[in-house]
């Protein structure tokens, strides 16, 4: 189901568009309660952001939680190092318009967001693949110039 | 091919089994997720696996169940010893498994003592410390940076990071001053290990403006690293956004970092807990149900492997039981199975040689009684074996000299016996009557009435120590004298050949010689005389050689060679042979389809003739003779009627022996000779007095098959 058409939490990718060679991403994503607690205990999150068009393509936003320096990271494609948050709330804001580089860029196509399960640490990985609590996924969403 | 993938796809399920099992606890195990991807392929191939031994097992079962329903050989066994190694696995497996269970989950539970926590947390918020006093002196620094440029009276924020750089060389940072757009205006560093990182974005600005000064910690290229951001208005007026990046201190950078991953690695381990105990126990669910389905597998191959050549050994004994002697089964083993396969084949080929034997002396029993019976059906003497009361054997010549069938003798009571004919009642009430009293041999010469009237000779020979058995053979004495007086015709043939017929013809030619002497000599009427004379001695002499020629005949022995043969063919042309010469008118009836009869040609011919003759010279020249052939018991039946004065009161059997005839001419050999013959061929010959008159000879031969 969330590999198809979102997760039950309703997270969506509200708008998508190209602007030179980077994609401009408004996002609404849902998370449970369940993955803001993994988040607080060092889970490391990774979003898989799938492209699709002339030229498929999928790149990974990591969202990480240091419990030293009580602060959260956000890593995202095409950024030397990650962004430091003191707050989930403002780590989870930042995630609401991202900004991806297109190499080359595609004059249309279709993007959608999940969770990738996969990468969790491995006592995570089955009730991922079965609990809705462990789903995160937007419906694809095309995007134009 | 389909059973070859049948036998090895439970082995290749198995195997998949451990391998996912194996795989996914290691992967359990560490941190990293190094077959995440793969995660929903494994359990695929778990829940596969764990079908295809399901599905194998009961193939199993249902062949097992099938075999037992058909109640094959082993099939009972199999399923006892199946279902005892099932119980016997079982217990255990369950028992390791509940154990390990407790343990795993007390295990997974003892890595979060509370003390534990208690000092991951302590040291957790000891590292917080130190790294916020890093911050607040990154902090700090920048300030005083800030300050300084502040106060520059050439609000050059360039000459300033240079200036502090130079001041303190030991300094190992990374400074940059940012314009109102968040472009790079002022850059300075004394280490490489840190690179420029992307410059602030909104909310970042929003809350150094906020607060006036931010510090935070962040990894970069793999080490921790504090960040201080500051602004400065110089006296231009333009306000610069100052970076500080310095890494931690040397003696605590390797401390604190190994201290972060510490927490980070127990804090997810704390959320992990459920969901570990759930992995391990799924884990060991795996192996716990492909330790149950292998055993079980196995228990069910290893038991019908085990039971194979008890079935065999089953089967075979089976065909044995069913006679099949020699029945070898194959050794597959050196154990004591092996050792019972091969004592059983050595038993089967004992008894096929044992049976090989007993088959032969049977043969050999058989053919024996077979030649006994062929000897026995020859015989002219009956012979009866009696065990106590009952008839064991008789043989054809004593059904006939008892005048009844031969199945009412043999295997009979001797009381069902006595009531086949009245001779059979004499001779059974003798044999009971002597063979309870005699000693040893007996004999017993018995009297028969009738027409004519018989007597039989009875010799019998006790058997055994019981006297229960005995052998009697019964003689016709009456056959027996005819063959004893024929026997003596024989011999006065011969000796009449020898003494009188050599001196017939000197006789002969003497009186020949002597007319020829005398003729012409004498007057005519002694003349006459001598020819009558001489005519009558040779005329005589030329019937007494006919007489002894005839004799000769009869008592010559003669080599018949017998054959099927028509015999109304026969008849009719021996018929057609009187009817030509005139001498008699022949009424004929002759049967058409009859079987053929086994006999030398000329010597029935001369049977024929002789009849033939017999009943011409007693009616007379030209009168009619009336021949019936017709299908008699066994054979076939000629009856040749005369019209002449019919037999004599007495004439009974004694008048087929020679020198015995109604006629006045003949010497009484004819009827002698049809007999002879008729014996020769196992037939025999009757006469009697026909109605209407004259007399009726009746000629009896047995079929070919019959005689045979």
């Amino acid at each position: 189901m969330a590999a198809c058409g979102g997760d039950p939490h309703g997270s969506t990718v509200r708008s998508a568009r190209v602007e030179g060679d980077a994609l401009r991403l408004d996002l609404d994503l849902h998370f449970s309660d369940t993955l803001l607690q993994a988040l607080d205990h060092g889970i490391p999150l990774q979003l898989e952001v799938q492209l699709a068009g002339a030229v498929a393509n999928v790149q990974y936003i990591d969202l990480r939680y240091r419990p030293l320096s009580r602060q959260y990271e956000l890593s995202l494609p095409g950024e030397t190092g990650a962004r430091v948050f003191g707050s989930r709330a403002r780590l989870l804001a930042a995630l609401d318009r991202i900004v991806l580089p297109m190499t080359p860029a595609a004059a249309a196509g279709a993007v959608r967001v999940q969770l990738r399960s996969s990468a969790l640490p491995a006592p995570l990985r089955l009730p991922a693949l079965v609990e809705r609590e462990w789903q995160l996924a937007t419906p694809a969403r095309p995007w134009g110039r | 091919m389909r059973g070859r993938l049948l036998r090895w796809l439970p082995m290749v399920a198995v195997l998949a089994l451990l391998v996912a099992a194996l795989w996914i606890a290691a992967d359990a195990e560490s941190a990293e997720s190094r077959l995440g991807a793969a995660y929903g392929w494994l359990f695929g191939v778990c829940a596969a696996a764990v079908l295809v031994l399901v599905v194998a097992i009961a193939r199993e079962l249902w062949r097992l169940w099938r075999e037992r329903a058909e109640a094959r050989p082993g099939a009972r066994l199999n399923a006892r010893l199946a279902a005892l190694f099932g119980l016997i696995a079982l217990p255990p497996t369950l028992l390791v498994a509940g154990f390990a269970l407790r343990f795993l989950d007390a295990g997974v539970d003892s890595w979060f003592r509370v003390d534990l926590e208690a000092a991951h947390e302590a040291a957790r918020a000891l590292g917080e410390q130190v790294l916020v006093g890093e911050q607040r002196q990154a902090l700090a620094r920048v300030e005083a940076l800030a300050r300084a440029i502040a106060d520059d009276a050439d609000a050059d924020v360039q000459a300033q990071f240079d200036r502090l750089l130079e001041a303190d060389s030991a300094l190992a940072v990374h400074l940059a001053s940012y314009d109102g757009n968040g472009g790079v205006e002022a850059l300075a560093y004394s280490t490489t290990a840190i690179t420029l990182p992307g410059a602030p974005d909104e909310a970042l600005r929003l809350q150094i403006a906020e607060s006036g000064g931010v510090a935070q910690s962040l990894t970069m290229t793999g080490q921790l690293v504090v960040r201080a951001f500051a602004t400065a208005t110089d006296r231009l007026g333009r306000r610069h956004l100052l970076q500080w990046i310095q890494p931690l201190p040397a003696e605590l950078a390797p401390q604190l970092a190994e201290l972060e991953r510490s927490s980070i690695d127990y804090a997810q381990l704390r959320f992990q807990r459920g969901a570990l105990k759930t992995t391990f126990a799924l884990i060991l669910g795996l192996v716990t149900l492909l330790a149950l389905l292998a055993t079980l597998l196995a228990a069910l191959a290893a038991t019908r492997r085990l039971t194979r050549p008890i079935a065999r050994l089953a089967e075979a004994t089976a065909a044995i039981g069913e006679g099949r002697f020699g029945t070898r089964i194959e050794v597959q083993s050196r154990d004591e199975l092996g050792a019972l396969t091969a004592a059983f084949n050595r038993m089967s080929r004992d008894l096929s040689e044992l049976d090989a034997r007993e088959q032969a002396s049977r043969a050999e029993t058989e053919q024996a009684r077979a030649h006994l019976a062929a000897v026995l059906s020859r015989l002219s003497a009956g012979v009866v074996s009696v065990d106590g009361e009952r008839v064991t054997m008789a043989n054809a010549a004593a059904a006939q000299l008892l005048d009844c069938a031969l199945d009412a003798l043999i295997e009979q009571p001797l009381a069902a016996a006595s009531a086949a004919s009245p001779v059979a009642a004499q001779v059974m009430a003798t044999i009971r009557e002597r063979g309870q009293d005699a000693r040893g041999e007996w004999r017993e010469e018995l009297a028969l009435p009738g027409d004519p009237p018989r007597a039989l000779l009875l010799r019998a020979v006790r058997l055994g120590g019981d006297g229960a058995r005995q052998v009697v053979i019964i003689d016709d004495m009456s056959v027996i004298a005819q063959a004893q007086r024929e026997a003596a015709w024989s011999e006065v043939a011969r000796r009449l050949a020898h003494e009188i017929k050599n001196p017939l013809t000197p006789i002969q030619l003497a009186a020949e010689r002597m007319r020829h002497r005398f003729q012409g000599k004498l007057d005519p009427g002694d003349t006459q005389v001598l020819e009558r004379a001489t005519q009558t001695i040779v005329a005589q002499v030329e019937a007494l050689k006919g007489l002894v020629n005839a004799f000769g005949d009869y008592a010559r022995p003669v080599r018949i060679e017998l054959r099927p043969l028509a015999f109304a063919a026969l008849v009719g042309e021996v018929l057609d042979l009187y009817e030509s010469s005139g001498q008699c008118r022949i009424e004929r009836d002759l049967a058409a389809a009859l079987p053929p009869v086994r006999g030398d040609r000329e010597r029935l011919r001369q049977l024929l003739i002789n009849l033939l003759t017999n009943a011409v010279e007693a009616g007379g020249h030209g009168v009619a003779v009336e021949v019936k052939l017709v299908a008699g018991e066994g054979g076939v039946e000629l009856g040749v009627r005369d019209h002449g004065p019919g037999l004599p009161a007495e004439f009974d059997g004694r008048w087929f022996e020679p020198y015995m005839s109604t006629k006045p001419k003949g010497g009484g050999l004819g009827l002698a000779m049809v007999q002879k013959i008729a014996e020769e061929h196992g037939g025999r010959i009757r006469a009697g007095n026909a109605e209407g008159g004259g007399a009726r000879f009746v000629l009896w031969l047995p079929s070919a098959g019959a005689a045979a």
